[in-house]
């Protein structure tokens, strides 16, 4: 009884931790329909989300206010990426290859300038609701898990909107689906591709700033998380931010009952483990490729 | 004819074509007769050409993609850290022992990641690069997780070993020389059409009788065997590798230094892991800053500067056609 | 002899019928021609035919050996090379690289040959340079040998294709369109290129739009129309044929012969 209500609890922490992958699965996914472009540098958007907030709280900023402050930041930097590295290379047409490589190091540039300011020590964040856990059938609901199923739940439901129903999201949409014909109907698609790394950069924040309290950030966590978010986008079907939000609860699931029967040790190998079956097997993931 | 402006430029650029290469030989001639302390920094160099040359031989000629060749290098390192410092093995068996593990390694791993293409075939590689890493990190029994393996004894056959630093030193460069060698023998040959062929269209290739897969992953190996060999080197003459030394960050100096010596060109690498292995003296307390501006480099690099230090006689040439017609058009 | 013969070949994509139910052979000797209108499913027969998209039902025979779902590379090296509607030249290599690059399936060495250079690997190495360079004579491009194939002008690039297809030694050589883009003049040139490829023993297939050199040129033309054949026989026996008539009435390329 006391081993079932330990993998209730594995099974609730692996989809606590899916939500956030999802949620970068997402972004990967935003960048790619509005482009075709892959952006590796999406672990650094997470990574600065956390720690942004960090530096913010511990100079007495209240949490709410901080979260928000970095949240524009980060989407501020995903638009820098976007004008001084991946627009210039749009622009010459570069090769898929080149553009990888360059958003490649560009999460290296972000990564190691973090490392310079903050160094290399762990930080974290308090958690949102300092509340005792929630017990149900002998399970710890932590209040951080609560914020993260709601926030997730919420964002989705917001992106539903804003690609329904608004005029914006319709046109990011319509480059989704053809660029060309996008183009011809008056939409400027490079905005789109500034809008869609503002977004995609916010998304990254967000998920960072709410895994953080769960466990840490520092200036390596990055790639880990892209790496994750780049396998739920997979899994999901690559290009359908719904799937990649499943995908990414696929993932986390697995990986906690990885980590349950084998150990913390396999976290990352057994995500990309994971990563690998797929691609080797179902490249196109459950939900099937997006185009 | 013979004086001919045109004719003397041409004779320029051919010298210019070839100048950078020759820079960077003359460099490691300077270290081999000076033999102070930049030695070990083009030694660090000469290792880095060897990696880069079969990275480019994967990349540079068969137009492929893989982030995760540091993945190659480990193998090499570790099984040559092993087998001398845990086992005892003569460096030069243990060697030879990675290089098989690592061909073999290339083999099982490239023959299903080669079907892969565009950013999944990336992501896997990259994968594959990081797999390594967690082994090495985890599989504490061989590899003594984070702490490393020290202790590796010096090149050597038999009793004689490589021990004085210029003994050291000129041995790279034998290695570095043979190794762009090769790949110049490769490249000027069928093998090497058959890679330029499916990197510039593969149906097209593939519409001349060329086995498209099977080159790719023969490439991938000869790269992969590149890789364990500049490993293997980096250990003994370093004396020890940790987990770190294999990670991510090897990856972005090779790119680095393939597209700052130019990318498919036989002597790039030579060039670009010369530069870049000199830059951390150029500048001081460097070491914190490295990666970053190996990162930034490589970005302004990809943006500004596609074809590398070895193309620039293209740039000029370039340049000098736009003045030209310039010129023509005054009076 | 028959070199090419194909049985009921039929392409579906989804619900789309690309091809259906084609049937027709090819002689050893002489020019042949595939022709029709645009979306009429040349190219996607010459796909079936060159292994790059096997057939939905249907077989293909290669001097009467049957091919049938055969990889392209496999096909290629069998004797059965084709080009592409759009040149898919190696842009970045010299013209003489790209026709060496083509004797790839008659020739041998390997890594270790690159390696050693033994003996016979010079030989093959200096064959296959001069073969290239014959080809680039028989195709008119031999002063351009040096220079980078993204340099040459339109019309080069397609000959230098066919060069390059035809340093495989290749029994059945198809052409997708050779004419797409050329001029009246190089269309002239290419016409008597083809005659000349066909007179040295190459059973040449093409698919054409342009009705002026398939005329000059073929000495059989199979009609293709919604992926369906309407008509096979001589240039004249086609001309009068009334169905190719009604197929092409209202379009541009009887206007263009």
């Amino acid at each position: 009884m006391l081993d079932l209500s330990f993998l209730g609890q594995t099974i609730l922490n692996g989809l606590s931790v899916g939500c956030i992958y999802g949620l970068i699965g997402i972004g990967f996914c935003v960048i790619y329909n509005a482009s075709g472009i892959v952006n590796f540098a999406q672990g650094a958007f997470v990574m600065l989300g956390g720690m942004i907030t960090y530096v913010l709280v511990s100079l007495n900023v209240p949490l709410i206010l901080a979260a928000a402050i970095t949240i524009i930041c980060v989407a501020l930097v995903g638009v820098i990426i976007e004008r001084i590295v991946v627009r210039p290379l749009w622009d010459r047409k570069a090769t898929m290859f080149v553009m990888i490589l360059a958003t490649l190091a560009a999460q290296i540039v972000i990564e190691r300038a973090t490392l310079i300011v903050v160094g290399d020590q762990p930080k974290s964040l308090p958690v949102f609701t300092d509340l005792p856990p929630l017990r149900l059938f002998g399970i710890a609901i932590g209040y951080q898990t609560l914020w993260i199923f709601g926030t997730s739940i919420v964002l989705i439901i917001a992106l539903g909107l804003f690609f329904q129903k608004t005029l914006v999201g319709r046109a990011m949409r319509a480059c989704a689906i053809n660029r060309e014909a996008a183009a011809l109907q008056g939409i400027q698609v490079s905005h789109m591709l500034a809008l869609s790394f503002a977004l995609s950069a916010g998304l990254g924040a967000i998920a960072g700033i709410l895994v953080t309290p769960t466990q840490f950030t520092a200036f390596n966590v990055g790639t880990p998380f892209a790496i994750s978010g780049f396998i739920a986008a997979i899994v999901g079907g690559f290009g359908r931010p719904f799937g990649a939000f499943l995908g990414g609860l696929t993932l986390g699931l697995a990986q906690a009952l990885a980590v349950y029967s084998l150990g913390s040790g396999l976290k990352n190998m057994a995500a990309l483990s994971v990563l690998l079956l797929f691609l080797f097997l179902r490249p196109s993931g459950i939900l099937g490729s997006a185009k | 004819m013979t004086n001919s402006p045109a004719t003397i430029s041409s004779k320029l650029m051919a010298a210019l074509r070839h100048a950078p290469a020759i820079a960077a030989a003359g460099m490691v001639a300077y270290a081999i007769a000076d033999g102070g302390y930049i030695v070990t920094v083009v030694g660090f160099g000469l290792i880095y050409t060897i990696f880069v040359a079969g990275l480019n031989i994967f990349m540079g000629y068969a137009g492929q993609t893989s982030f995760g060749q540091n993945a190659f290098a480990a193998i090499g390192a570790y099984a040559s850290a092993v087998l001398t410092a845990t086992y005892g093995w003569p460096p030069l068996l243990a060697a030879l022992a990675g290089i098989v593990a690592t061909a073999i390694c290339a083999f099982v791993i490239g023959y299903p990641t080669l079907r892969l293409k565009g950013h999944y075939l990336a992501m896997a590689t990259l994968a594959i690069g990081l797999i390594i890493y967690e082994v090495a990190v985890q599989w504490q029994s061989v590899t003594n997780g984070y702490m490393g393996i020290s202790g590796i004894p010096a090149l050597g056959i038999g009793h004689y070993e490589l021990l004085s630093d210029r003994a050291q030193l000129i041995f790279l460069a034998i290695m570095a020389v043979l190794s762009l060698a090769a790949s110049w023998l490769l490249r000027h040959s069928r093998f090497g059409r058959a890679l330029v062929a499916l990197s510039g269209s593969e149906d097209a290739a593939r519409a001349l009788g060329i086995n498209v897969r099977q080159y790719k992953l023969t490439a991938f190996i000869i790269s992969a065997i590149y890789a364990s060999i500049s490993g293997t080197l980096f250990v003994h003459i370093v004396g020890f590798i940790s987990p770190e030394m294999i990670g991510m960050n090897m990856v972005i100096l090779a790119f680095t230094m393939l597209y700052v010596g130019g990318i498919g060109t036989t002597t790039g690498p030579l060039i670009g892991a010369i530069v870049i292995g000199l830059l951390p003296e150029s500048i001081r307390s460097f070491k914190d800053y490295q990666d970053l501006v190996y990162g930034a480099a490589l970005i302004l690099i990809l943006i500004y500067a596609p074809g590398g230090i070895a193309s620039l006689d293209q740039v000029v040439k370039k340049l000098l056609r736009t003045k030209a017609p310039a010129k023509e058009v005054a009076p | 002899m028959i070199r090419l013969r194909v049985e009921h070949l039929t392409k579906r994509f989804g619900g789309l019928v690309a091809n259906s139910d084609v049937t027709f052979s090819i002689n050893a000797a002489g020019v042949s021609a595939v022709i029709g209108p645009n979306g009429a499913g040349k190219t996607t027969l010459f796909n079936m035919i060159s292994g790059f998209s096997p057939p939905t039902e249907g077989r293909v025979f290669f001097n009467e050996q049957e091919i049938t779902g055969l990889e392209p590379e496999e096909i290629a090296t069998r004797g059965l090379v084709r080009t592409f509607q759009l040149t898919q030249l190696f842009q970045n290599q010299s013209v003489l690289e790209n026709v060496m690059i083509g004797r790839h399936v008659r020739t041998k060495a390997g890594v270790i040959g690159a390696l050693l250079r033994p003996r016979w690997v010079r030989d093959e190495e200096r064959q296959t340079e001069q073969r290239s360079h014959e080809l680039l004579d028989l195709v008119g491009l031999g002063a351009q040998a040096d220079m980078l194939a993204s340099t040459l002008p339109y019309g080069q690039q397609r000959l230098l294709e066919i060069a390059r297809a035809m340093a495989t030694d290749p029994q059945l050589l198809m052409l997708d369109e050779p004419a797409a883009g050329l001029n009246h003049e190089e269309t002239e040139k290419l016409s008597q290129i083809i005659r000349r490829i066909s007179d040295l023993g190459t059973t040449v297939l093409l698919i054409e739009h342009d009705m002026r050199l398939v005329m000059n040129t073929a000495d059989h033309i199979v009609v293709l129309n919604f992926g369906r054949k309407i008509a096979e026989g001589s240039p004249s026996h086609i001309q009068a044929d009334k169905d190719v008539i009604e197929a092409y009435l209202g379009g541009t390329e009887m206007l263009d012969a």
